[in-house]
């Protein structure tokens, strides 16, 4: 046992010397990165906080490969920022980095203050999009419309997000619940931003004008949509087994579940598919981030740790699914699914700091509706 | 020297509850003293201020020559320290613990040694008989049993003072007789300081040698049991002791004479001639007669009931709209409705102001507070 | 003066200083926090700055109040959850309370057979997670509105259960009702065996029908431990979240959980917390109502009955008909979750209910890609780090019990001996608020208060102690509650005969006072432990790697789906808890009843 696990160790640390050669040409201009690798390996263990549960898995594969242990504590989205946050407050800073989500959160609560900093290691800095280096992307995650493919063997039942607000999906429409889902918050501003293309799509879809009560078509978007009876879940699994399982009459669709939930289809016999005509968006798309703590006890461990994350390699436990998409270009999709460039076009993001300011106005609406 | 002084010990609760008001009295050792009283007077708030359990709002509490508690010196003697043995109303007998651990509980607090204890236990055991039930568990005994194991768990730690809160309380009245004579019997026999709370007047009158009879937290008299009985310090003292109760009749005194519903008689000495206005006159049912012929200072008065106890007869008659007890132990046989005379004793008789204080009275009024 | 300060000076008796010593402390870790957080609802938080135009990060304002009260969304943001939730807390409380008070007097009172079994059973669905239930109903009820597979009701019947029957209010009173029956079980179980069969043999020969000795004498006699019940119930209703998320959402019906969890995720705290300050006044409304109401007549029940027990109904022939009733009731709370949750474990591929499709993957499988979900994770019992956190679970939950057993002791020693004094009052109410204090909320707080050093308290960050100070603090109730009722019933000559032998406070306590009472006590310290098993909001943002525990731990499953694990490590929680439960029922004489003080 002790044995095989000094070879693997052994076999790892070569590769990992090739990943650091390749890299170091690129880290070359401000930074020593032979200097950091040495460095991270005096530091020994690292803290990270992590909101997806295959960090484990990747630090696992790290600390075999480099010998420098990785501890990873799984917390939500909220909590990871709310301990980071108050831990930092309070001068305690265990944790090097992070693994976040609902980056217009954690930008407010951890980078702004300077608790949390943006660092760019060698392989993203040469391969990434500059969008994927500030902060730095580990990868991002796909959410979208399903149907049942056994209700529709041949046609996408939808062409248009407003879809879901007409009498035929009334009370047939599932949704992780909004108020409890920061990232739904944050996808939504992103409606009100772009509110002339949403009613732009009513029109095309309806002929007709989008008429309104609320400000605006994202807005209205989400009151039409309460309003139609959207059933409300606390979990994705729970919307694509409802929407896949076998041998419904009136199986229910899922607006913004992850696309992962599609990697166990084929497995749990789920008929389902997302859909690919709805417009104006597919879903939407939002980063897992890697920061680093301004105040890191292990930060050349941690930036090797974001290195190797950045590489296909570190992020092999996240590329078994469709749905996950690495930033880095040489990353191959998940068979069948299609490459990260596609999707960016076809689905709508979020933009920061304008979801900062209207995020709240979107809870607000959603909670209006929803709980009147 | 006394075996408890207690000096000016009041106890209140909260601002304006006085629990014990302003208390003086001197315990004298190897007394058998009761502090005697209806519920709520206070009794049990004093012993337990003399244990230790409880503390003085004012006043200074003495056992022998230590001072116990003061609160002018700042000093509170742990109970343990005070020398004294409380057995509880409810003995407080530990359920968890055999009688002999029961009984020796005290002296392995102290770090006894295990000879010794089992020397101690022995003995005090066979003193109150129940060296048979040493191994039992509390729940397994009798009430007398457990008051017993609850005496002797005092007594094996040998106390100067023991100090009894209404033990007699939950025992059946055969029961009570016997333990009464025990606890003369205890008390001669070990020579202690026994100071014994209760409101039963006939457990004070039979067992102690010092009454402290208390009402609202206040003394009223202190004295020995006949004494007190004899020559009640008030109105509410010869009420209280006495079975059946003193026949309390309004009347004056006028002209050097008591005038009372027809009863006319000679003012007793000590009594100034020159007193005159209302009184209550105090007559207990065996200093009253009644007769089949008139006499002089008698009152005609009818028998309302006849209650024969064996050994006594009580009649009950009429006199100034007030109902009059009479106890006589030769038998008259007088029946129900019959036209008798009543014939007061006039050298035993106890007169009241209004106050309710005695007129006149050979003891002292409180008799504790000077001596 | 001088008397004065003598008088201080010897008035400091060990429950004295106890007493204050525990009124600092329960100030510092109950007041302190409440304080905390009804200042944030005061303070504008970083995301809320936009809401609250030309405001500034940590300035005051009342504007999250004025929001949330009385702006135009007002019912919507807070008095249609505030109402729902009045709803199901008082609908889960009466039908907890009614059918814990039947089957108390099933078993106490009629000559019902079985009860032995039904006596120990029917507190089962408390050691269970209460979310449990509620996805053993979605399982059995659900209909179309969901979709998915058919529940089993429908599929058996072929009928469409109507969604006010599968989601919404009926089902989370239902289900939470299921839940906590064994509250009033035990609390009024306790009471009815207390009450003197004398009271009511003097109303029978009285001429008084047996249904009017149950309204005027055992009614008013019982009324303590029914409100006692009624405000464990009620609290516990006002601040659950995960049952009525999961059945509520599919019919909109939110709560005001929803609103402390959704603002706290939306990252506007100081909204959020409005709606943790609302529940705490309720509960602290319906403390105070018990208080008015019950007050000093709480002792009644406590005292031992002397009295031979009363005679037993006689339920004639239909007693095996109610027993069977009720045992198949309470196996019904019992074994359907059980197994909704087991099944899970044991089908290779979730929802596929076919012979082949069985294994033992999940429990002792190998680590592997290509079986079932393809976890790539080893089976339960052979996951080291499943196995560690739960021991890490364990470890926590005995040292939670035992502290909050001593403390427990310690307080409700400081409340009886005190009773009557303010320092009484302000203890027993104090130690209870923790129970309604929403734990999601208690948690944050804490991390707040213990990252750093304050004064004597070093920083407690990432340490078991705090695991174990939090956990303390959040189920002292029920510890002090059962201190408060073994205390109660030991005469204080108990322990004064005691000082009078010269043992000193210590000795008392340990040679008297703890072991006279010691079934209670270690009763008491079954519901802390029960309760940390299951902890997890609370303590997620405390843990580290070190301390991580079975619920935090299988977090990483849930998010991916893979409740094989998930529900495997639940299951396996309850066989320990329901094992030790039993084991310390036959060693110690313990009985959750007289945890609850019954």
């Amino acid at each position: 046992m002790l044995n095989k696990k000094i070879t693997r160790t052994c076999a790892a640390a070569v590769t990992a010397m090739g990943i650091a050669l390749g890299a170091s040409g690129a880290a070359a201009q401000d930074e020593d990165w032979a200097q950091i690798e040495a460095a991270a390996k005096e530091e020994g263990a690292l803290l990270v906080y992590s909101t997806t549960s295959r960090t484990a898995k990747a630090a696992e594969n790290f600390s075999a490969m480099t010998g420098i242990n990785v501890e990873v504590v799984r917390l939500g989205e909220q909590d990871l920022i709310q301990r980071t946050y108050q831990e930092s407050v309070a001068g305690v800073h265990d944790v090097d980095m992070v693994v976040a989500e609902d980056w217009v959160a954690a930008r407010e609560l951890l980078a702004n203050p300077g608790y949390m900093i943006n660092y760019v290691p060698p392989t993203a800095r040469e391969l990434f999009a500059e969008e994927d280096k500030d902060p730095l992307v580990l990868g991002y995650i796909g959410r979208v419309f399903g149907y049942n493919t056994e209700k529709h063997p041949d046609a996408d039942p939808l062409s248009s997000v407003w879809d879901l607000t007409t009498e035929e999906f009334r009370g047939r429409v599932m949704i992780r619940d909004v108020a409890i889902t920061g990232e739904h918050q944050n996808a939504l501003t992103e409606w009100v931003r772009r509110s002339d293309e949403l009613a732009a799509d009513y029109e095309r879809r309806f002929g007709k004008p989008l008429e309104m009560t609320e400000d605006n078509a994202g807005l209205e978007f989400i009151k039409r949509f309460l309003e139609n009876d959207a059933i409300i879940m606390t979990s994705d699994t729970k919307i694509s087994e409802a929407v896949g399982a076998p041998g419904q009459d009136n199986p229910p669709y899922g607006m913004f579940y992850v696309y992962s939930k599609h990697r166990d289809a084929p497995l749990q016999g789920l008929k389902i598919s997302d859909s690919r005509a709805i417009q104006p968006t597919l879903g939407y798309y939002y980063p897992i981030v890697l920061q680093l703590s301004a105040n890191a006890k292990h930060p050349n461990a941690a930036k090797v740790f974001m290195e190797y994350l950045s590489t296909m390699e570190g992020f092999a436990p996240w590329a078994d699914s469709p749905g996950v998409y690495s930033p880095n270009p040489n990353q191959v999709p998940f068979e069948g699914d299609m490459p990260l460039s596609w999707w960016k076009e076809k689905m709508w993001h979020y933009d920061r700091d304008f979801a900062a300011e209207n995020r709240g106005i979107v809870l607000d609406t959603w909670l209006k509706y929803a709980q009147r | 020297m006394p075996a408890i002084v207690l000096d000016g010990v009041s106890r209140l609760y909260g601002s304006n509850v006085r629990a014990v008001s302003d208390l003086s009295l001197e315990i004298p050792d190897g007394s058998f003293t009761t502090l005697l009283g209806p519920s709520g007077c206070g009794k049990t708030t004093t012993l337990r201020m003399i244990a230790g359990l409880d503390s003085p709002t004012y006043g200074t509490i003495r056992i022998g020559d230590k001072i116990a508690f003061s609160l002018e010196d700042a000093t509170s003697l742990p109970p343990s320290k005070r020398g004294l043995g409380l057995v509880f109303q409810s003995y407080a007998l530990w359920p968890h613990l055999t009688v002999a651990k029961n009984i020796s509980f005290g002296l392995e607090v102290q770090k006894v040694g295990k000879a010794e204890i089992a020397q101690r236990l022995e003995k005090v055991a066979a003193a109150l008989q129940i060296d048979q039930l040493l191994g039992r568990y509390t729940s397994e005994l009798s009430g007398g049993q457990q008051q017993r194991v609850a005496i002797a768990r005092v007594l094996i730690m040998e106390p100067s003072v023991l100090l009894l809160d209404e033990p007699l309380s939950n025992l059946d009245a055969t029961l009570r007789m016997d333990m009464r004579a025990e606890l003369k019997r205890l008390h001669n026999d070990t020579g202690a300081t026994i100071l014994y709370v209760t409101h039963d007047q006939l457990e004070a009158l039979t067992m102690s040698t010092h009454i402290a009879l208390l009402q609202n937290g206040e003394l009223q008299q202190f004295a020995p049991p006949l004494d007190v009985y004899a020559q009640p310090a008030n109105e509410f003292a010869a009420d209280f002791l006495g079975n059946p109760r003193i026949n309390l009749i309004e009347g004056r005194i006028e002209g050097g004479r008591i005038l009372c519903g027809g009863l006319d008689l000679p003012l007793p000495d000590g009594v100034s001639s020159g007193e005159s206005g209302p009184v209550k006159l105090g007559l207990r049912a065996e200093e009253l007669r009644l007769h089949r012929q008139a006499g002089p200072g008698m009152v005609p008065v009818q028998v309302t009931s006849v209650l024969p106890t064996g050994s006594d007869w009580y009649y009950q008659v009429r006199l100034n709209a007030q109902t009059i007890t009479i106890r006589q132990n030769d038998p008259p046989h007088l029946k129900e409705g019959e036209e008798v005379f009543l014939a007061a004793h006039p050298d035993t008789l106890k007169l009241f102001a209004t106050s309710g204080k005695a007129l006149v009275s050979s003891v002292p009024e409180v008799a504790g507070a000077e001596a | 003066m001088r008397t004065a300060y003598n008088r201080f000076r010897m008035s400091l008796t060990p429950q004295r200083i106890l007493s204050v010593l525990f009124i600092i402390g329960l100030g510092y870790l109950v007041i302190v926090p409440l304080f905390l957080m009804l200042r944030e609802t005061f303070i504008v938080h970083p995301l809320e700055r936009f809401q609250i135009p030309g405001s500034q990060v940590g300035e005051l304002t009342l504007a999250h109040w004025k929001r949330t009260l009385f702006s135009e969304n007002a019912y919507a943001f807070f008095y249609h959850p505030l109402l729902n939730t009045l709803k199901i807390a008082f609908g889960m409380s009466f039908l907890a309370l009614a059918i814990g008070a039947l089957l108390a007097w099933l078993v106490v009172r009629t000559d019902m057979p079985m009860k032995g079994f039904i006596a120990n059973a029917a507190i089962i669905p408390y050691i269970m997670p209460s979310w449990t239930l509620a996805l053993a109903w979605i399982t059995l009820f659900k209909n179309e509105r969901i979709g998915g597979d058919q529940g089993i009701f429908s599929a058996l019947t072929g009928i469409e259960t109507p969604d006010w029957f599968a989601y919404g209010t009926f089902p989370i009173i239902i289900t939470l009702s299921l839940h906590y029956f064994p509250f009033g079980f035990m609390l009024i179980g306790g009471a009815l065996r207390n009450i003197d069969a004398q009271l009511e043999e003097s109303a029978e020969l009285l001429g008084a029908s047996r249904p009017t000795i149950l309204r005027r004498i055992v009614m008013p006699l019982a009324l303590p431990a029914i409100f006692s019940t009624f405000l464990l119930t009620f609290s516990r209703g006002l601040g659950t979240f995960g049952t009525p998320a999961f059945l509520g959402g599919p019919v909109r019906e939110f709560v005001l959980s929803t609103s402390l969890y959704a603002n706290l995720i939306g990252q506007r705290p100081g909204i959020g917390y409005i709606a943790a300050v609302a529940m705490i006044l309720l509960g602290v409304l319906v403390l105070y109502m018990d208080h008015k109401i019950i007050g000093t007549r709480r002792s009644f029940v406590t005292i031992s009955g002397k009295g031979a027990r009363a005679g037993l109904v006689a339920l004639g022939r239909w007693r095996w008909v109610i027993a069977a009733g009720v045992v198949i009731f309470i196996l019904g709370t019992i074994v359907v979750p059980i197994c909704a949750l087991a099944i899970d474990t044991v089908m290779l591929r979730p929802g596929i209910y076919a012979w082949e499709n069985f294994t033992w993957h999940y429990w002792i499988g190998d680590a592997s890609l290509n079986i079932g979900l393809g976890t790539g994770e080893p089976g339960i019992l052979r996951n080291s780090q499943l196995m560690s956190a739960l021991g890490n679970t364990m470890k926590l939950a005995v040292v939670v019990a035992v502290v909050t057993g001593i403390l427990g002791i310690l307080v409700g020693y400081a409340i009886v001996r005190m009773r009557g004094n303010w320092i009484s009052q302000a203890l027993d109410q104090m130690s209870f608020l923790p129970y309604l204090m929403p734990s999601i909320a208690l948690g944050a707080i804490f991390l707040a208060m213990f990252a750093v050093p304050r004064g004597p308290i070093p920083s407690l960050h990432g340490s078991f102690l705090l695991l174990v100070i939090v956990c303390t603090v959040s189920y002292l109730p029920y510890a002090v509650k059962a201190g408060v009722s073994a205390m109660r019933q030991i005469g204080p000559e108990l322990e004064e005969a005691a000082l009078m032998a010269g043992a000193s406070w210590w000795t008392r306590m340990r040679r008297v006072m703890i072991p006279v009472q010691k079934s209670t006590y270690f009763s008491g310290m079954l519901l802390p432990f029960i309760s940390v098993t299951r902890e997890l909001s609370l303590l997620i943002l405390l843990v580290t790697p070190a301390t991580q525990l079975a619920t935090t731990i299988t977090l990483r499953y849930t998010d991916r789906g893979w409740y094989p694990y998930t529900n495997g490590m639940v299951l396996l929680l309850i066989i320990i808890v329901v094992t030790s439960t039993v084991i310390s029922r036959r060693v110690m004489g313990t009985n959750i009843a007289k945890g609850l003080g019954g």
